[in-house]
């Protein structure tokens, strides 16, 4: 049927298209959205919303090694990977043979020289202190000197700005490695972003609002891929979308199919991209406020920097 | 050149698992540069040897299908603990590196 009528059904893809494009010059920024139903989470249960079953009920598969190694069988098998949320991927620490390893010795190569060269480099990065242990696994955290929320990689941006007077953009191969150093000196320590804090949790509440608004050129929201009502879990392009809870642990990852380091955000940057919606720089505040979101929902879960995924 | 290798040679009975991480770039010499639209020169390790006390037990030929950053594991009868494991690459620029580990 269709295959008689080539000339007007391509007359009607034509006008369809032209019906999407001219709308969105104009529209703005305050553009009409529509909004993917939510799933409620409470904040203050950091990775425990991962056992609802409006995000996968997936928590009980990888919260801890034991859990994970109770359902090992499963690391392979299509029907029921996803489960483990790739956790296992962080659990195979019996050597360090992966690239992630390579990727921390770079940063950490890289730290020291500036370091060195420039002792307040550290002591800002460490906000005062030298021992920068533990600390990375507070952020994003509002900074009250500079009134704003910082993830570790504007950190790193701000510090090497006021004290190397260098520019290492967040996204960019100097940043990645000395964040993903900064963040590996915390590996293992829960994390903890405060939310007890109004701004933290003002951040957190326009987050939680841009992970349901639908954008883009398919109106997908990051909900649409990542809850139980949308695709979590189900085939898809070849990938299994899943949970949203736990994922800011392994960060700044060695992404094997980058052959590179990839930050949170630049994950971010990758899944608008894959719904075909343009994708905002690394350090866009509407980024932080999702990773803001990202990072209370792994609350309580170890960081496990270096990884590779 | 400096590029960081990362060796591990672990015994169980007379067999011992060697696992090789290698940083490199392995650049294929197929792709170009979007900005620019030049090819981005091929640069990707040619041959690597793996030696147990100085002896040969792999030679390989590699091209620019192998991945960036390549992982080679592999197993060899009749070692004992303090044995010497070296790994040896050389690339298409004619690059080399050596790194050494003992067996544990
Ligand atoms: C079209 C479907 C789709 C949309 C829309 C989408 N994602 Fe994804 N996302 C995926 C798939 C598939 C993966 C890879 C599998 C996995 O780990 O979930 C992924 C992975 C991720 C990861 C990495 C998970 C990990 O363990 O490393 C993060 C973080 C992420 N997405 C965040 C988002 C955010 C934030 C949005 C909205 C801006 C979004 N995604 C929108 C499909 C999507």
């Amino acid at each position: 049927m269709a295959g008689n009528h080539p000339f007007s059904l391509r007359a009607l893809a034509l006008m369809s298209l032209f019906a999407v494009a001219a709308p969105g010059p104009a529209a703005g920024a305050d553009a009409y959205r529509e909004t993917y139903p939510s799933a409620a989470i409470d904040p203050s249960r950091g990775i425990a919303g991962a056992g609802d079953a409006g995000f996968g009920s997936t928590l009980q598969y990888w919260q801890d090694e034991k859990s994970l190694e109770h359902h090992r069988q499963w690391i392979g098998d299509p029907e029921h990977e996803w489960k483990l949320n790739w956790k296992f991927l962080d659990f195979d620490r019996s050597d360090d043979m992966h690239p992630g390893y390579l990727a921390l010795e770079a940063g950490e190569k890289l730290f020291k020289l500036w370091a060195k060269r420039e002792p307040a480099f550290r002591t800002c990065l460490g906000e005062g202190k030298t021992d920068l242990k533990g600390l990375a696994a507070t952020y994003p955290k509002y900074d009250p000197k500079l009134k704003r929320i910082m993830t570790v990689e504007s950190r790193v941006e701000h510090c090497a700005q006021t004290a190397l007077w260098e520019t290492f953009k967040q996204g960019s191969p100097a940043n990645n490695q000395i964040s993903l150093y900064f963040k590996s000196l915390s590996a293992r320590a829960p994390i903890r972003v405060d939310t007890g804090s109004a701004e933290i949790m003002a951040s957190y509440r326009r987050g939680e609002k841009l992970f349901y608004a639908k954008v883009g050129q398919f109106n997908f929201s990051c909900a649409s891929c990542h809850t139980s009502t949308g695709l979590l879990g189900q085939r898809f392009r070849g990938q299994v979308p899943t949970t949203p809870f736990g994922d800011a642990a392994h960060f700044p990852t060695y992404r094997l199919a980058l052959g590179d380091i990839e930050s949170l955000q630049q994950r971010f940057m990758r899944c608008n991209m894959q719904a075909r919606t343009k994708a905002l720089p690394p350090g866009d505040p509407a980024y932080t406020d999702l990773e803001v979101f990202y990072t209370v929902l792994s609350n309580d879960y170890p960081v496990s920097v270096p990884s590779a995924r | 050149m400096a590029e960081p290798m990362k060796i591990r040679a672990q015994l169980s009975g007379d067999l011992v698992a060697i696992k090789v991480l290698i940083g490199h770039i392995m650049e294929t010499g197929q792709r170009k540069d979007p900005r620019t639209g030049q090819l981005i020169p091929a640069h990707f390790i040619k041959q690597l040897s793996v030696g147990l006390n100085g002896k040969t037990v792999i030679a390989a030929q590699w091209g620019g299908a192998i991945s960036k950053d390549p992982f080679l594991g592999l197993k060899v009868k009749g070692a004992k603990a303090g044995d010497k494991v070296s790994v040896h690459w050389e690339d298409s620029k004619g690059e080399k590196s050596s790194a050494e580990a003992t067996v544990g």
